[in-house]
């Protein structure tokens, strides 16, 4: 092969590879299936009576069929975002739940929803439940601490928000390991539950 | 290479010679003031490249020390219809001491690394480990479900990504004087032959139930973390944990062996060395 044709070559090698070089300081390492870090600015659940602005550089479950972000992996922090039927089955009694219930019901209502709907979670403590205001409607915002089972007793916290509005409950709640990983990413938390209207 | 001490006396020497007079014909010529200031600002300069080049190979030739936390190591016993599994305290804690055991004889037969045990720690210091190792655990789980392992993990730091426990532990680097913690973690779900063979016939005659049966098998993941910051440095793992009889050290000398295959060896982990 003379050296002409080899620098061809080497120049047409180049040119395949570039694009392939320039993209790999950008890839990701947290990209499992059906995780995506390319995601519209806004989200609204079905009903579109709410809408958040979500933020930077997260990923978001595109298989989901409400809102899951995680920034590096769900078992290091979770933002999800729920519109439910208000109508709860609650000690054995069906319940539903009006913007005229009053936080401590619906503390202990959503409280009962966590515990069963999280397998594996022990030693739960209610560290605050308090009303607010929130995406202008009256509401509540609920942290607990956690033990997880399946991260073998790591301790994890948990803070959410509830509110009633044209006859659908909105949760938008936070989980993340207590130490280090709560603290640190709560801000990105705390932007969404202010951009809510 | 120089010693530290060897460069000072050296430069001194230089500094005296070379500055204050030179030597021409036979006779000493005092240095005009301007000359002699270059000089003594060259002369310097190559003592200080000289002084770093020397502390840098001491720096390099002394053993990476590493704190290696109490190991974090679970497992569970299969039960014989396959749909539950009971965690097995007594035998996790023989396990454990075993990949203790088989870590010490991996760096034994390795130079540049000082091995210190856990069993140093103040029990005060109990809580805040059991949390950190198990946080470190869900840091390396997130990191290899990426994809990621090796020294892989630092370099996404200087990306978007951030994989660390955090600085909780950070007072245990000065006080025992290691940069870095070694955590191991793991799981392992077992079912002995005999429960398998007793299980297939039961789950012939049994209805089954709504949930999934528990899936046999485990990780072991062996990390390197800062200690100052918690940041992951280095991760080796293996998910080849099934079908192994817990003959506690040859099991444990196995995974070790194959967690640690990429390790790189020696005082890689020296700030400003690898990880700039």
């Amino acid at each position: 092969m003379n050296r002409r044709m080899t620098g061809r070559l080497g120049r047409a090698a180049w040119l395949l590879m570039a694009p392939i070089l320039a993209a790999a300081p950008f890839a990701r390492a947290w990209e499992p299936r059906d995780w995506t870090d390319k995601y519209p600015l806004t989200y609204s659940p079905p009903g579109r009576a709410v809408s958040v602005e979500l933020p930077d550089g997260w990923t978001l479950n595109s298989k989901a069929d409400s809102l899951q972000m995680t920034r590096d992996s769900p078992i290091l922090q979770q933002i999800r975002m729920l519109e439910l039927d208000p109508r709860f089955v609650y000690n054995g009694s069906k319940m539903t739940v009006t913007p005229a219930t009053s936080p401590e019901q619906l503390s202990a209502v959503l409280l009962e929803d966590f515990i069963v709907g999280s397998r594996g979670i022990k030693d739960v403590t209610v560290v605050e439940a308090v009303e607010v205001s929130v995406c202008g409607q009256k509401g509540l915002r609920q942290v607990v601490t956690y033990l997880s089972s399946a991260q073998h007793g790591l301790s994890y916290r948990h803070e959410l928000y509830a509110w009633v509005k044209n006859g659908k409950l909105y949760y938008l709640d936070y989980d993340a390991p207590a130490l280090y990983f709560f603290d640190r990413d709560r801000g990105a938390f705390d932007k969404i539950v202010r951009s809510c209207n | 290479m120089l010693g530290t001490h060897g460069a000072a006396e050296q430069s001194s020497a230089l500094l005296r010679g070379a500055c204050t007079a030179s030597y021409r014909n036979g006779s000493y010529d005092w240095l005009r003031g301007s000359e002699r200031a270059l000089c003594i600002f060259v002369c310097s300069a190559v003592i200080l490249v000289l002084t770093a080049v020397s502390a840098a190979a001491e720096e390099a030739q002394r053993p990476l020390r590493v704190l290696v936390l109490p190991p974090n190591f679970h497992f569970f016993n299969i039960s014989v219809n396959e749909y539950s599994a009971a965690e097995n305290e007594s035998e996790a804690t023989r396990i454990n001491a075993a990949l203790v055991s088989a870590t010490q004889t991996f760096f034994s037969t390795r130079s540049g690394t000082d091995l210190l045990v856990s069993a140093a720690l103040d029990p005060s210091a109990a809580v805040p480990v059991t949390q950190w190792t198990l946080l470190s655990d869900a840091v390396m789980k997130a990191a290899w479900n990426g994809g990621v392992a090796g020294t892989g993990v630092w370099e996404l730091r200087r990306r978007a990504l951030d994989y660390t426990a955090g600085p909780a532990l950070a007072p245990l680097m000065d006080k025992l004087s290691a940069p870095v913690a070694l955590v191991i973690s793991g799981e392992n779900y077992y079912e002995p032959t005999s429960a398998r063979a007793l299980g297939n016939v039961a789950s012939f005659f049994a209805p089954s139930p709504s949930h999934k049966r528990v899936a046999k098998g485990g990780y072991l993941f062996i990390g390197i973390f800062e200690l100052a910051t918690g940041q992951l440095l280095w991760l080796g793992g293996t998910t080849a944990v099934d079908k192994l009889a817990p003959d506690h050290l040859e099991f444990a000398e196995r995974v070790v062996r194959e967690a640690l295959r990429d390790y790189p060896g020696g005082n890689w982990a020296r700030p400003g060395a690898v990880f700039p």
